[in-house]
């Protein structure tokens, strides 16, 4: 089986090659973050200066560790594991309503979610800012979790999900005489592992690099998000864009660690389908 | 979202924290700045140290939203926006929307504590909406190493000796020819803060006119010919094309360009780079026209709708004509108040790392003491800045890209008048 | 219906709705609402609408997005759906490169912007690469051949990664059995991808390509902090329109104005998308 096994280092090559040139601005990022104060654009044309610090130091990242960016990181984590959680909950009972159960006007909340995630969120944060401090919710977790969790997208990607489990299933439960939401919780989610990472994955980064909403309703250093504390660090007369590179490249590390973490499971559901073979 | 309801929750979180206060319940005053919070802390300490019931909550916003984040928050009249950084030229667009308290009350202070020249720019309809807090002024740096390398002798500091604008681009492109690789940068890359020097030099104005200044006038002869000029600084690869803003000193720090047209806050970062040895000039001026250099920066303003308007203005004042105002000179920007400036200017000459720097850091100080009483101009004084600074800088971004200057200027004519029949 | 069952259907779907309804939808009631007040006015009427689509530089920036979506949509999609059958394998390490393929989109926007603005400037490592290949330099960023394909490139790299987490994720669903049963049959790699991945993955497929144009509608990031909508107004997207107008200029009601449109038109690609590759809800 040669062919194959030739094969398999084909592809392997085009997977390592692929990743990589998706890596390659990242890395750059890392190195320029390596560099010292003022030489983040020393090696512009290509060379191989260019890719590997010369000088590499951490005082970037300490420095940025140390400053509001830190706190950042703390916050940001603590909304978004937040979201996360009561988003994934919320917005996996309305899928699954929308896709198992039959009601009138399933078609309608249905029509109401798609254009929900229509509507540019950039558009809305005006009003909605407004909204957030008549209620005095600006500068709180509140105000940073609550229109996450009802997400448009999330819910037409696990209604999508949930339609493609059959209806003998659900019917097979309900001769077992189990309730809604015992089909719901102890049928549906079980055979769901890919789709809920993915639906994770989804609240979690909307939240981990959201700028624009965090900007407008809580700007306050205690609740500072990363993205605004970034911007903040590019946005003086003199910017040192080593420590902003330095911010950024930890910014992606944890994600990086969450998304390795649970992509691993993805596949789980597989051996659990028995329905589908 | 009524007037009652927001009402109802200032008082709630008034209370909130009134509560979560120590025993001695502190009133909660809020500062909002596109300044890093580490340069607020020494005034803000200064003001709490001698009001022990008043604790300070500094906000920073970067620049690129900070006129979002006001509009947002003046919009639902948010009792918590209380004092705050306003950009010099935007005052009149906020005190004509209300977003402004006067202090005509302290009108004599004012002016006996700033130079002549720079009351216009706080000015409303005669009146003061904005107290004076910094200002800022252009230099052009030139690399000694490369000129000398050129065999070109160093330009004259003397305010007689102003270069013209036809002389700097001359001097670079024979440093070009020695092997410079780019003869000009200019910093802001297209923002209407600088490019609109060259506009007012050569008296082409500033591309408004009217009573209001809300007639645009941006395809004017004058306009053409003055852009035209411009356009050709970069197609002879004088100047490189679209460099942002923020990276733009590193080209000069790196010695690849032989002058450099930007701000006072690169002089201390040109003192610290190990290497470089850069003079200090005047703004150069059109030939046949007169010095128009650019300037203002931030002054401090209190909301109508504070929670705690009196002691806002208080504060307000403690920064700017009080005691608070030492603390200006230590941010990068030049302070308007005449003490502060006195200090800024020693402490800048401080930063100087060995003779050579401190004599271009005392030439510096001459250039900007002459430059502020003589020569700057402010940015129009029009309801309509905002729309003109970010279709001018669109337009010269174009222009500086190649594209036909009358087509050019005639499309930003007819967006401005567009635009400005909104207001 | 039983009454009982309406009440548990109710029970599932009020939270996400009701946080669909106060926090999405109302604003953006509230934003049409500001849409028909024309600024000074204090009567309704479609003024802004009629000022906006007599507006050049409007009209150029809905033709521009209109071409773009054309053009990154398809390319993004074929990509996404490359990289995802490349990448669902066991082979070691690819669990590696999936998440670092997945990885730009945790960084904010706007660092991505600055990055790939420095790689791609006249000095920078893009035009190094183009010289060590013999090619003269090229504008990139600064000519208006160039901007929207190097937006596209951008954009790309900073999302695709998100839409092949998803296919992956519709691929491993695919029992093992439907490819055996194909390749009894003596169908050969590209048919089974034709016969049994696509059909297999429709429903998925459906998702990313609705989600990801509604995203591509929306780009406005790297068009504010690289380009802001030049040169000469070919990367002009209607988002960055709306951003300008809202936050700006301050022209709230012709933003909100552009935003309707801009719903509307993607309401209506939706829509033509839903019909075309059915939503699936018929089992």
């Amino acid at each position: 089986m040669t062919t194959s096994i030739w094969l398999r280092s084909l592809r392997f090559i085009a997977i390592v090659a692929c990743g990589l040139a998706f890596l390659l601005p990242i890395w750059w990022m890392l190195v320029t973050a390596l560099r010292p104060r003022g030489e983040a654009f020393r090696y512009l044309s290509l060379s191989v200066w260019s890719f590997l610090p010369n000088n590499p130091t951490f005082a970037n990242f300490i420095a940025v560790v140390q400053g509001p960016f830190g706190r950042a990181v703390v916050n940001t984590a603590v909304v978004s594991l937040a979201t996360v959680v009561v988003g994934l909950a919320v917005c996996s009972m309305a899928a699954f309503a929308l896709a198992a159960m039959e009601f009138r006007g399933r078609a309608i909340v249905f029509a109401i979610v798609v254009v929900s995630f229509l509507v540019p969120f950039d558009a809305i944060v005006v009003p909605l800012a407004q909204i957030m401090r008549s209620g005095s919710l600006q500068n709180s977790y509140t105000a940073l979790v609550l229109p996450a969790i009802g997400n448009g997208m999330v819910v037409f990607l696990l209604r999508q999900f949930f339609l493609g489990i059959p209806k003998e299933v659900r019917e097979a439960a309900m001769i077992d005489g189990l309730g809604w939401f015992g089909i719901f919780a102890r049928i549906y989610l079980p055979l769901s592992t890919n789709a809920l990472i993915s639906a994770a994955i989804v609240l979690f980064i909307n939240q981990w690099q959201s700028y624009l909403w965090p900007l407008l309703v809580a700007p306050a250093a205690g609740y500072k998000m990363i993205a605004v504390a970034i911007a903040e660090m590019s946005a003086l007369q003199t910017v040192k864009y080593e420590q902003v590179f330095a911010a950024a490249f930890i910014t992606s590390l944890v994600p990086l660690l969450v998304l390795w973490i649970a992509l691993r499971f993805f596949g789980a559901s597989i051996a659990t389908t028995g329905s589908k073979e | 979202m009524t007037k009652r309801s927001v009402l109802l929750g200032a008082a709630t979180l008034m209370a909130v924290l009134g509560m979560a206060a120590p025993a001695t319940a502190k009133t909660t005053l809020h500062l909002l700045t596109a300044q890093p919070v580490e340069e607020m802390q020494p005034v803000v300490q200064a003001f709490e140290a001698a009001n022990p019931d008043v604790k300070i909550e500094t906000e920073t916003v970067p620049y690129e939203n900070y006129a979002a984040e006001i509009a947002s928050r003046m919009g639902s009249q948010d009792p918590t926006l209380e004092v705050y950084f306003v950009d010099a030229p935007q005052v009149p667009a906020m005190a004509s929307k209300g977003w402004l308290v006067n202090f005509d009350g302290v009108k004599t202070e004012i002016e006996a504590a700033i130079n002549e020249r720079a009351r216009p720019a706080l000015l409303y309809k005669g009146g003061y909406w904005a107290l004076p807090y910094t200002t800022s002024v252009q230099l052009l740096f030139y690399n000694k190493d490369l000129l000398a390398k050129a065999g070109i002798s160093n330009p004259s500091a003397a305010e007689a000796d102003r270069l013209t604008w036809q002389q700097v681009v001359d001097t670079a492109k024979n440093a070009q020819k020695a092997g410079v690789k780019w003869g000009l940068q200019l910093e802001q890359n297209g923002r209407y803060y600088q490019s609109q020097s060259f506009f007012e030099s050569s008296g082409a104005g500033p591309g408004l006119t009217g009573d209001d200044l809300l007639t645009p006038a941006v395809n004017t002869d004058k306009w053409i010919q003055t852009a035209t000029w411009y356009q050709s600084i970069f197609n002879t690869g004088v100047a490189p094309r679209n460099i942002a803003a923020e990276q733009s000193n590193d080209i000069f720090r790196n010695g690849d360009a032989a002058f450099f047209w930007g701000g006072t806050w690169n002089l201390a970062r040109f003192n610290q780079t190990p290497g470089l040895h850069y003079g200090v000039v005047a703004s150069p001026y059109i030939a046949g026209g007169k010095p128009a250099t650019p300037t203002d920066a931030w002054d401090i303003g209190v909301s109508p709708y504070a929670a705690n308007k009196d002691l806002a203005r208080k504060f307000a004042l403690f920064m700017t004509l009080g005691d608070g105002a030492k603390y200006i000179a230590l941010g990068a920007h030049i302070p308007l108040i005449a003490s502060a400036y006195d200090e800024y200017m020693k402490r800048a000459r401080d930063t100087a790392v060995d003779d050579a720097g401190k004599k271009e850091m005392t030439d510096a100080r001459d250039v900007m003491a002459y430059e502020l009483k003589y020569a700057v101009v402010s940015r129009p004084r029009s309801i309509g800045f905002v729309i003109l600074d970010d279709v001018m800088a669109r337009t010269f971004l174009d222009i500086q890209g190649g594209a036909d200057v009358k087509t050019t200027l005639d499309a930003a004519q007819n967006q401005l008048k567009s635009s400005f029949s909104r207001l | 219906m039983t009454k009982r069952g309406w009440v548990s259907a109710a029970a599932f779907l009020l939270p996400a709705t009701g946080a669909i309804l106060a926090l999405r939808l109302w604003p953006a009631a509230i934003a049409v609402v500001q849409s028909l007040l024309a600024p000074h006015a204090t009567t309704f009427s479609f003024d802004n609408y009629t000022y906006l689509l007599n507006d050049p530089t409007f009209q150029g920036s809905i033709v521009t997005t209109a071409l773009y979506s054309l053009l990154v949509n398809p390319i993004q999609i074929a990509l996404a759906l490359a990289l995802a059958v490349l990448l669902n394998t066991r082979l070691p390490t690819s669990g590696f490169w999936r998440t670092a393929i997945l990885l730009p989109v945790a960084i904010p926007q706007s660092v991505s912007a600055v990055v790939w603005g420095v790689a791609m400037r006249p000095d920078g490592i893009i035009n190094g690469f183009f010289a060590a290949l013999g090619l003269p330099q090229q504008p990139l960023l600064s000519s208006p051949q160039q901007a929207l394909a190097c937006l596209l490139v951008i954009v790309s790299w900073i999302g695709i990664g998100f839409w092949m987490t998803f296919l992956v994720a519709g691929l491993q669903e695919i029992p093992k059995s439907f490819y055996e049963a194909a390749r009894v049959d003596g169908a050969n790699a590209w048919q089974q991808f034709w016969y049994v991945t696509l059909p297999q993955l429709r429903r998925q497929l459906a998702f990313v390509l609705v989600a990801d144009t509604v995203g591509n509608f929306l780009v406005f990031a790297p068009v504010q902090i690289l380009t802001r909508g030049g040169p000469r107004h070919t990367t002009n997207l209607v988002m960055f329109e709306i951003y300008t107008r809202a936050f700006q200029t301050n022209d709230v009601s012709s933003a909100q104005a552009a935003t309707v449109i801009l719903t509307a038109i993607v309401l209506v690609v939706v829509i033509i998308q839903f019909r075309l590759m059915g939503s699936g809800s018929r089992e």
